[in-house]
């Protein structure tokens, strides 16, 4: 026997069992507001911890550094063409860290607007037989440490079979260096025909993600 | 009693099926890392709620799934709590009260379907190639907790009954 009569006993249970329905959705609507604030908190509160683009550089860290665009002017060091017949420069670049030579780039062909992503994975037939390719053969950009009041030297040539022809020698200062692009604009003045340059810098412990969407670019 | 527990059981399946569940960490083995570089996007690990899964597999068009999953994990737990307040509610003379009892008895059977069916989702996820990896998340547990109150309930309806 229960301890309810009838006249204490609700007269319409199908109407109150909606009861737990109704705490349903209001337990999910209120977990929904408060994961859409928390989540807004913390996107918050992330922005700026790490290194991100257009942060200095950190004393004592490693980075991958690259030219990602150079840009030379329509002559050459003499003002004359730079290859016989109307074709452009090949445009090659190397950087020296310490006074070695750390990267040397490939040859962009026939051109006065030369860029490299720093990606690049080189694939022969053979290789489908199978090949192991490592993350560090896949990124194509020098490797230095930063040290306040060092720097690198970047040395442009148009490519020749015969003898390179120098394009221009920059050197660049590693504090000027943020995360990110850094574009310098020069004169043609002396034995400089460089017009532009812009120089990408990484930190080497991004993850493969961040590099990848930076470099693809 | 009775009525706390599924108003316990209800707080934690409002809560479990909107909260994350389960983390897909994506790996394609040894070309992990080119996968990174060329297709990142793919290879972020993506949090699913049980309602974001189905909504996922609507997406997909994969319609079986969404129907077997939208009825074991969202009406079937709701309508099981809906007649278990429904039995609680009603004295031993009301006439549906025997009707609700019974089915309630029936629906006691298959409460725990609705984990059986996550369990297999996960499973089929677990099998991915690539060292595909499967993180289940603070969702899941609060789910079990709400399977776990619904049936401590349905024991109590049960002792009620007899």
């Amino acid at each position: 026997m229960s301890d309810l009569s009838d006249f204490d006993a609700p007269k319409k249970p199908w109407l109150t069992a909606f009861v737990p329905v109704i705490v349903i959705l209001l337990a999910a609507g209120a977990y929904w507001v408060f994961s859409i604030y928390d989540t807004a908190n913390r996107s918050g509160s992330q922005r700026g911890t790490d290194e991100k683009s257009g942060n200095r550089l950190t004393s004592g860290k490693n980075y991958y550094l690259y030219l990602s665009e150079i840009e030379l002017f329509p002559t050459n060091e003499d003002s004359k063409n730079w290859d016989s017949g109307d074709g452009g420069p090949d445009v090659a670049y190397s950087i020296k860290w310490q006074g070695n030579e750390v990267f040397e780039s490939t040859t962009k062909d026939d051109t006065l607007l030369a860029n490299w992503s720093g990606l690049q994975i080189d694939l022969k037939w053979s290789d489908l037989l199978g090949k192991t390719i490592s993350p560090n053969e896949a990124i194509h950009a020098a490797r230095v440490r930063y040290q306040k009041d060092e720097s690198i030297l970047a040395i442009v040539v148009d490519k020749d079979l015969a003898k390179d022809d120098k394009a221009g020698t920059i050197q660049i200062d590693l504090s000027e260096l943020r995360i990110g692009k850094n574009e310098k604009d020069f004169k043609k003045e002396g034995k400089n025909c460089i017009r532009r340059i812009v120089t990408t810098v990484l930190p080497i412990d991004s993850t493969m993600g961040d590099l990848a969407s930076f470099m693809k670019e | 009693m009775n009525k706390i527990l599924i108003i316990l059981s209800s707080m934690f399946l409002g809560i479990g099926l909107v909260a994350p569940t389960m983390t897909i960490i994506p790996k394609a083995g040894e070309l992990s890392w080119i996968m990174e570089i060329f297709d990142p996007e793919s290879m972020l690990p993506v949090t699913y709620s049980i309602v974001g899964i189905i909504i996922e597999l609507a997406n997909s068009m994969e319609w079986l799934l969404v129907a077997v999953l939208t009825f074991f994990s969202v009406l079937f737990p709701i309508t099981k709590l809906y007649l278990f307040w429904a039995a609680s509610c009603g004295s031993s003379e009301n006439s549906n009260i025997e009707w609700i009892a019974s089915i309630v008895g029936k629906l006691s059977k298959f409460s725990m379907a609705e984990v059986f069916v996550l369990s297999l989702v996960l499973i089929s996820f677990k099998t991915l190639p690539g060292g595909t990896d499967v993180k289940l998340e603070f969702g899941c547990m609060i789910y079990l907790l709400s399977v776990i109150f619904s049936t401590l309930s349905s024991f109590q309806i049960f002792r009620k009954k007899e």
